[in-house]
Order: structure tokens, then C-alpha cells, then sequence
């Protein structure tokens, strides 16, 4: 995705605040309080974002979704990164048999559709946040390491690692001190992408009855639960999926903007070595 | 490298690929709580068996679905039958798991290749808008991002909400005639294009910037020569096996839209079959997925292999 030139910092900028100033109104809300006499109250100055079919405040409930679908989302983001920059620079720089094994694995999971993987993984595990983030993880990490692997494969001959070795360092001091700083950078426009898809995948979970359990308040949830009052009271639907759709779109263009940034720097790279 | 052994090793690949899915789901649906031979009992007996006085009954079905065997045993029985075509029975309805696959194949077939055609038609028009309009290009860009950005169902419910519920065009869910079809083809269509556009504009960019495209320009080859020999046919490289890869994963989306749109396709026997723990219909439905996705992946390789010399000098595929 570097084509994206709506990529500008002040646009970004916008569309965050968009998103976060309800959030951080919404926080202070109550999100699970039930009120029948409120039930499918459309939106207005009491409840902003109307209430649901229980009478939940929908303002509220979109805040603390913020909450569990980001930050489950950064933490699968994180665990794939961890994990695959560890196998994939272990693959990459001792090679044998390790590395045939694990691209051998890698292969096998990029070749199954992720949110199919993690459905079937989902219904036969506990439906807790726990299993959500591993079975988004479970999927998650190859693309970190596939782009490690490479980088370390191209690195373990370059002329500063064989200094290093030279110098008697150990191939753990060679991976953590000049490998994951070498190749931590290129991962960040993936890891914005991921982390938007991961929202999405989580949301999508939710949505099947899958994800996080009710009454959890999660945006893919909410809009399964609103499906019967669709015409009644279509802005219970139409809100969390906004949210859904701005947070992707945030970090889409975020990640086309780091992306673009790398590719900047590797060009200024050559020209300093030519 | 010849074509022989292109083919031999992905189709190995794709052979290990459908064996792993298909493992994978077995391993998971026998490590499940509950005894296998209680939940087909409790589903022929509505209740549970020790009340109905058919505690005697287990280990007759055990044994007649072969659920005392090591797992292994049993994976390996189940292979030998499935590549016979032989599902089993789905402990939902009793019926042959293969026949009801057979009938859901049909929607979702459909489904994906209207959604696909729909999707590289936009993207067509799209690139040659950028290329050919003046000031397309913002436009072009921000819709592409709304198409990756926007999660499926939503879109969906969107569409319902305006097309279904509000100017009453076309019908909400189920199947029966093409008009069903339209909404779902759309959501999918929409979600994909935009992932095709940004791929597609960012490599022909790529190749026009190139010295042979220079070169080209430069001994008078008209424009749209230099186009469609030298930009075009480079360009198109990178995306053919992109698109591949992408109607392979459509099925992820296919599973959450037919959810959606009650189609009676292979997604929503999937979900179905999870809901109520029918082991064979799951392992069936991951069997077709993955046999779908290998044909798809293997479909873009032998595109890319036919578009690309280079692959076929190469040492790696």
C-alpha cells in the first residue's frame, strides 16, 4: 500500500480526533447500566449516541470498546511481533534445519484465510479475551518473520557482523545489539497495517457471536446485537461501525506513511553508499 | 526451472497445505470437552443419554464411528474416506455430509466470482481514470482507502439499510434468484477493489519509471505501444499473484457475508456446523476451503510462471 498519497499528518490528525474525543467522553459514562425505559432512545442531548435495546448509554459503550477491541488488538500486534521477529532472526541468521522448519511452517499458515483459522479456533476454545489473542496471534506473526528472516539472511554477511564476530561476540549478542535494531524499523508500516486489521478481525469475531462474549462492550458485538432493531433504530449499528471503519482508516494511512518514510530512508542509504 | 517440477513442488505445497488444514480441525474438534459418542447420542435422544437409559448405547457408537481408534488411526480413516468422497454423515441433520457440501458449493461459487470480476472491473476503470483523466488521482486514492478500511459487515448492513429496508430494490437475505445475489456480490466486491487499485497504480508507477520505458520512449515507439509492451506487461507482474491470493482469502469474508445475508453457501454451513459441534461437516467444509485456496494460489503461479521469464529461469519459484 505506498500509494496512498492522502497520507498527510494534518489529515491523520483530524480523523484522530474524531475518534478519541467521544472516547474520552464516553469514559466517563456508564457503560453496562440497564434501563428499559430508555431502550432504543435515537440520540440526542441525554444520550448522545441514543441508547440500545437494554437502554445502555451507546456513547459509553463505544469508549469502553475502544478500549478491549485496541488494546486486545496492540497486545495481538505486539505478540506477533515479538514472536515472529524472534523465529524469523533465528531462522534467518543460523539457518539448517530450524529455518527449514519454520519456513516450512509459515507456508502452511499463510496459505489458510486468517479469519477462517481463527473461527474454527475460537469455537472450540474458552471464548475469553485470552483465546482471541491467540488465536489472531497464531496467524499473525508469520509476516513479521518472513520480513526478518530476509533481512537477517542479507546481514549475517555484512562486513559490520563479521567484525562482530571477529571480535568473539556470541550470536545472541550479535541478534539482540545489531540485528533487531536493523530490522525493527521497515516492521512498523506492517505492524500499523496489522494492528488496523487486527481491530477488524476482532470486530468481525464479535460479529459472528464468536469474539469477545457480551455484555462486554465490544463494536463488533454491538452491531450483532443490534441487528433485530436494524430498522427501527439503524444508529445503533451505524455507530460502532464507524468507529470500526475510522480506526482501520487511521492506521491505513499511518502505515502507507511509515511505509513511504522507509522507503525514503533506503533511498537516501543508496545514495550515501554510491 | 521446467514446468514439470514448478508443478511438482506446488502441488506437494498445496497437498501439505490441505492435509495441515484438514489435521489441524481434526485435532481440535477430538481435544473439544465432551465425549464425542454423548453428543451424537444426546442429539439422537434430544437430552442427555443417561436420563434416556441409553448409557449402554455409548460404546456402541463409539465403535460403530470408529471413536475408540488412536487419533491418528482415526484422522487417517477419515482421509482415505474423504478422498473417496466420502464425508461421512452430519451428526446435525443424518444426511451424507458430501451431498449437502454439493448443494452449498453452488452460492458461494457464484458469490465469489461475481464479487471478483466485479472487483478487477472497477479496478480497471479506476486505473485508467488515474492515467488517463486529469486530477483523478486524490479520488482514486481516498476511495481505494475507504475500501480496505471499511469492515465488511458493516458495509453490508449499510447496503440493507439503504437498498433492502429503505428504496425496498432488492431483498434483505436468503437466495432463490440472481437479486440475491447483488448486495452480497457488492460488499465483497467493494472490500477487494480497493487493495487491487493501490497495488495496481503503485506498480505501473514503478514500471514507467524504468530505463526501458525511457528507452522505449526514447527510438519513438508510440505511447500506447510503450504502454502495453514494456509498462503494462511489467506492471501486471506483481499483481497477478496478489489476486490470487486475494480470492483465496475472499473466503474469510464470504463466511462473515453469507452470516449476514442468510445465503446458503459453504460459509454459512461452516459457522453452522461450529455452532453445534458437527465435527464431520467441519472437517468437510475446511477440506473444500483449503482444497479452494490451493487451487487459487496455485491458478496465480501458474499465471505468474506463463507472465514472468524470470521465474522460469530462477532456481525458486
Amino acid at each position: 500500500m505506498t500509494a496512498m498519497r492522502l497520507s498527510v499528518p494534518s489529515f491523520l490528525v483530524v480523523l484522530g480526533t474524531i475518534l478519541l474525543v467521544p472516547v474520552a467522553v464516553g469514559l466517563f459514562r456508564d457503560p453496562t447500566g440497564i434501563s428499559l425505559a430508555d431502550a432504543l432512545i435515537a440520540p440526542s442531548p441525554a444520550f448522545p449516541f441514543g441508547a440500545d435495546h437494554m437502554g445502555r448509554d451507546v456513547l459509553a459503550r463505544i469508549a469502553y470498546g475502544f478500549l478491549w477491541d485496541s488494546g486486545l488488538s496492540v497486545t495481538i500486534v505486539a505478540a506477533s511481533l515479538a514472536l515472529g521477529v524472534g523465529l524469523g532472526l533465528a531462522g534467518g541468521y543460523l539457518g539448517g534445519a530450524f529455518d527449514g522448519a519454520l519456513t516450512i511452517v509459515m507456508d502452511l499458515l499463510v496459505a489458510l484465510p486468517h479469519l477462517v483459522l481463527a473461527i474454527v479456533l475460537m469455537a472450540y476454545f474458552d471464548q475469553g479475551p485470552v483465546a482471541l489473542a491467540v488465536a489472531l496471534t497464531l496467524p499473525g506473526w508469520v509476516k513479521y518473520a518472513r520480513l526478518a528472516r530476509a533481512r537477517a539472511a542479507a546481514l549475517r554477511e555484512a562486513d559490520f557482523i563479521l567484525m562482530e564476530r571477529v571480535v568473539g561476540a556470541g550470536p545472541l549478542r550479535i541478534l539482540l545489539r545489531h540485528m533487531v535494531p536493523n530490522v525493527l524499523p521497515p516492521l512498523a508500516g506492517l505492524a500499523a497495517l496489522h494492528l488496523g486489521h487486527t481491530v477488524l478481525n476482532v470486530a468481525a469475531l464479535g460479529f459472528l457471536g464468536l469474539g469477545l462474549q457480551p455484555p462486554t462492550p465490544e463494536w463488533g458485538g454491538m452491531i450483532l446485537e443490534s441487528r433485530p432493531y436494524l430498522y427501527q433504530a439503524p444508529w445503533l449499528a451505524i455507530t460502532p461501525g464507524c468507529f470500526v471503519f475510522l480506526f482501520m482508516m487511521i492506521f491505513t494511512l499511518l502505515a502507507a506513511r511509515l511505509e513511504a518514510r522507509a522507503g525514503e530512508g533506503e533511498r537516501e542509504d543508496a545514495h550515501a553508499a554510491a | 526451472m521446467t514446468i514439470a517440477l514448478f508443478l511438482f513442488r506446488r502441488l506437494g505445497m498445496a497437498a501439505a497445505t490441505v492435509v495441515f488444514a484438514t489435521a489441524l480441525t481434526f485435532v481440535l474438534t477430538h481435544l473439544a470437552p465432551g465425549d464425542a459418542a454423548e453428543i451424537i447420542l444426546s442429539r439422537v435422544f434430544i437430552g442427555d443419554p443417561e436420563t434416556a437409559g441409553a448409557r449402554s448405547d455409548l460404546a456402541v457408537v463409539a465403535t460403530r464411528f470408529g471413536l475408540d481408534n488412536p487419533l491418528a488411526l482415526q484422522y487417517l480413516e477419515w482421509a482415505r474416506n474423504a478422498v473417496h468422497g466420502d464425508f461421512g454423515v452430519s451428526i446435525a441433520s443424518g444426511m451424507p455430509v458430501a451431498d449437502e457440501i454439493a448443494e452449498r458449493l453452488g452460492p458461494t461459487a457464484v458469490l465469489a466470482l461475481a464479487s471478483t470480476v466485479a472487483a478487477l472491473a472497477v479496478t480497471a476503470g479506476l486505473v485508467a481514470a488515474v492515467r488517463l483523466v486529469p486530477r483523478t488521482r486524490l479520488a482514486v486514492d481516498a476511495a481505494a482507502v475507504a475500501s480496505v478500511s471499511i469492515p465488511n459487515f458493516y458495509l453490508g448492513l449499510v447496503l440493507v439499510l439503504v437498498f433492502s429496508l429503505g428504496l425496498d430494490l432488492l431483498p434483505v437475505s436468503g437466495a432463490g434468484s440472481w437479486r440475491h445475489y447483488v448486495l452480497p456480490a457488492a460488499v465483497l466486491a467493494l472490500g477487494q477493489f480497493g487493495y487491487f487499485t493501490a497495488l495496481m497504480n503503485a506498480s505501473l508507477r514503478d514500471a514507467d519509471g524504468q530505463l526501458y520505458v525511457l528507452t522505449a520512449r526514447a527510438k519513438g515507439l508510440p505511447p500506447h505501444e510503450v504502454f502495453r509492451r514494456h509498462v503494462l506487461r511489467n506492471a501486471i507482474v506483481p499483481v497477478v499473484p496478489y489476486v490470487a491470493l486475494q480470492v483465496a482469502f475472499l473466503f474469510g469474508g464470504v463466511v462473515v457475508i453469507e452470516r449476514l445475508f442468510s445465503l446458503p453457501g459453504l460459509g454459512g454451513y461452516l459457522v453452522d456446523a461450529l455452532d453445534v459441534r458437527n465435527a464431520p461437516a467441519l472437517l468437510a467444509a475446511i477440506a473444500v476451503v483449503a482444497v479452494f485456496v490451493s487451487v487459487a494460489n496455485l491458478t496465480g503461479d501458474l499465471l505468474l510462471y506463463a507472465l514472468d521469464p524470470r521465474v522460469r529461469f530462477s532456481g525458486r519459484g
